[in-house]
């Protein structure tokens, strides 16, 4: 029997409330970009709709859900040619379980702390010159100061960081979206 | 170790736009030592912990739903126009010879005085070859262009008070509002590039390239969104982002735009400045409806003009700077508009001389 349109409009908004969130993250592990796994999630809700396939799925459709967008990533970056470590990318990929927002906000804020001895200048001078790769001048007179201090503030978070963590894991935090 | 080249490579790598030879120059580098494939995996570790979180925190499962309903609604109606389109387009590349092909749907339109019923929608080919296009009608890009042939440049132009759609041939959507001149290639190959003086309004499809709008000298930058332009000569040009991200540039400077913000850049130094606006004021017009909230009255006018084609003056010049909130629709006639701006303000309108003259109420001339 089919099911009414009405019902799987609620069904499908319901499920949307629950888990898209959630479902973008595991996306996201893959693409490494918000707005592409928004739309391979939307895509795949869209898709669903059509076909009415959620409502068949009774028995589990949050597990349908999320084996369903994970294919629909992967299938995705082979299409785009993505070029990946793949052992390197899955060890890195963390499980259904894991994605709350008690567990997601830990690990970043444990990430934060490891940086959270960098002073605001001492960060926007690293992101400049390592990250946009401005020369001193530029970054002096951008955030008006003099270049001694320019390079008194790059000395100075390099200084901190080599001691902490490698300078590899800062560009990260520090490398525009 | 880590070299300024290396850390290139990984921010090439994280962003997925690292090239066949510098993911194997990558590959041999931490092949070298242990320790550089420690420091690979910590990067992507890293990135994958700030990406799963800012991903979670930036998802509304309340917008995503909105989405995903207009797409699901956009796409049966594709299907049906694309039906539609398969009998005539045997017919009119037979006749016409052209490389699109259209539909017009069955919009109602009022006859009002100052609507313009002979309003046509010019289509010039690459040979130059004109055909001319219902208004308030649909054009589907033939896909089927063949791989190739070169790459031929179309130029759609609406009139003033006109208003057309145009599925391109990545089934990316653009709603052209009035007196607006669109350029666009016959299909998409390595990037896809378009040109565009007036407004309009587009929901760009994702498909891995990068597209391009060029509108008056300022370039906007985007995978896959909706936004919209207003590019019209001697006035700013804005750019409104609804969903996505969009990177608009010119030879000053450039800005990302998150969804909710609009750029504007000023038509006499180019300078671009942000701001937060309601989306809908600046979209609705593709549905017909002009949403305003505190608007200067010339804004409002301005609009109406391109819609009816009609001139405004004021008398005194100060009244175009009275604010107003609410919504006018385009298939309505124009004294009906006029007459609700009318019964809410204290201004009123004339017609002389096919212009419209605003002044104060009560005052005699």
């Amino acid at each position: 029997m089919n099911p009414k349109p009405i019902q799987t409009e609620k069904k499908l908004k319901e499920l949307m409330n629950k888990y898209y969130s959630q479902l973008c993250v595991v996306s996201v592990q893959y693409t490494d970009s918000l707005e592409i796994s928004e739309d391979i999630v939307q895509d795949v809700f869209v898709r669903f709709w059509e076909e009415n396939k959620l409502l068949s799925v009774e028995t589990n459709p949050k597990a349908y859900l999320f084996r369903s967008i994970r294919n629909a990533s992967i299938d995705y970056i082979r299409k785009n040619n993505y070029r990946v470590f793949t052992d390197i990318e899955e060890a890195n990929l963390i499980s259904e379980e894991e994605i709350s927002e008690e567990e997601l906000s830990l690990q970043y804020e444990r990430l934060y702390r490891m940086i959270g001895q960098l002073s605001q200048q001492e960060r926007a001078v690293l992101n400049a010159i390592v990250v946009e790769n401005k020369r001193y001048k530029e970054v002096a007179e951008e955030m008006n100061i003099s270049v001694n201090t320019v390079k008194t503030y790059f000395a100075r978070a390099l200084r901190t960081l080599r001691k902490e963590l490698p300078l590899s894991i800062l560009l990260i935090l520090l490398s525009p979206k | 170790m880590l070299t300024a080249e290396i850390i290139e490579l990984l921010n090439k790598y994280r962003h997925h736009s690292i090239s066949h030879t510098e993911f194997e120059q990558l590959g041999s580098w931490i092949k070298e030592s242990d320790e550089n494939k420690r420091l690979l995996n910590l990067y992507i570790k890293y990135y994958k912990v700030v990406e799963r979180w800012d991903t979670y925190q930036h998802t509304d499962a309340t917008v995503a739903f909105n989405n995903v309903k207009e797409r699901r609604r956009l796409k049966a109606r594709r299907f049906i126009i694309r039906r539609v389109s398969v009998v005539a387009a045997c017919l009119l590349l037979l006749i016409v010879g052209t490389t699109c092909l259209y539909y017009y749907g069955n919009r109602s339109s009022s006859i009002t005085p100052y609507s313009r019923l002979e309003k046509t929608v010019l289509l010039t080919n690459a040979n130059g070859k004109q055909q001319v296009l219902k208004n308030g009608g649909e054009l589907i890009c033939d896909t089927t262009v063949n791989k190739d042939a070169p790459i031929q440049y179309n130029t759609i132009k609406t009139q003033p008070g006109g208003n057309f759609k145009l599925i391109l041939p990545d089934h990316s959507v653009v709603w052209l509002n009035s007196n607006t001149t669109f350029r666009y290639p016959t299909k998409f190959v390595k990037e896809r590039r378009v040109e565009l003086t007036g407004e309009a309004f587009f929901d760009v499809a994702h498909n891995g390239l990068v597209f391009m709008v060029n509108a008056a000298g300022n370039n906007i930058k985007v995978m896959g969104t909706q936004f919209n332009i207003s590019a019209y000569p001697m006035r700013n040009m804005t750019a409104t982002l609804v969903r996505g991200k969009v990177k608009v540039s010119n030879q000053i400077s450039n800005k990302v735009l998150t969804p909710g913000q609009q750029a504007v850049i000023s038509s006499s130094s180019a300078a671009i400045s942000i701001r937060e606006v309601n989306t809908a004021i600046y979209t609705s017009w593709i549905i017909g409806v002009f949403d305003f909230n505190d608007e200067p009255l010339q804004n409002i006018m301005e609009q109406l003009s391109e819609w009816y084609n009609m001139d405004v003056v004021y008398e005194p010049e100060s009244l175009c700077n009275i604010h107003f909130t609410g919504s006018l629709y385009r298939d309505k006639s124009l004294d009906y508009s006029l007459d609700i701006v009318q019964d809410v303000s204290d201004v009123c309108f004339l017609k002389y001389n096919g212009k419209i003259v605003v002044r104060k109420k009560g005052k005699m001339y």
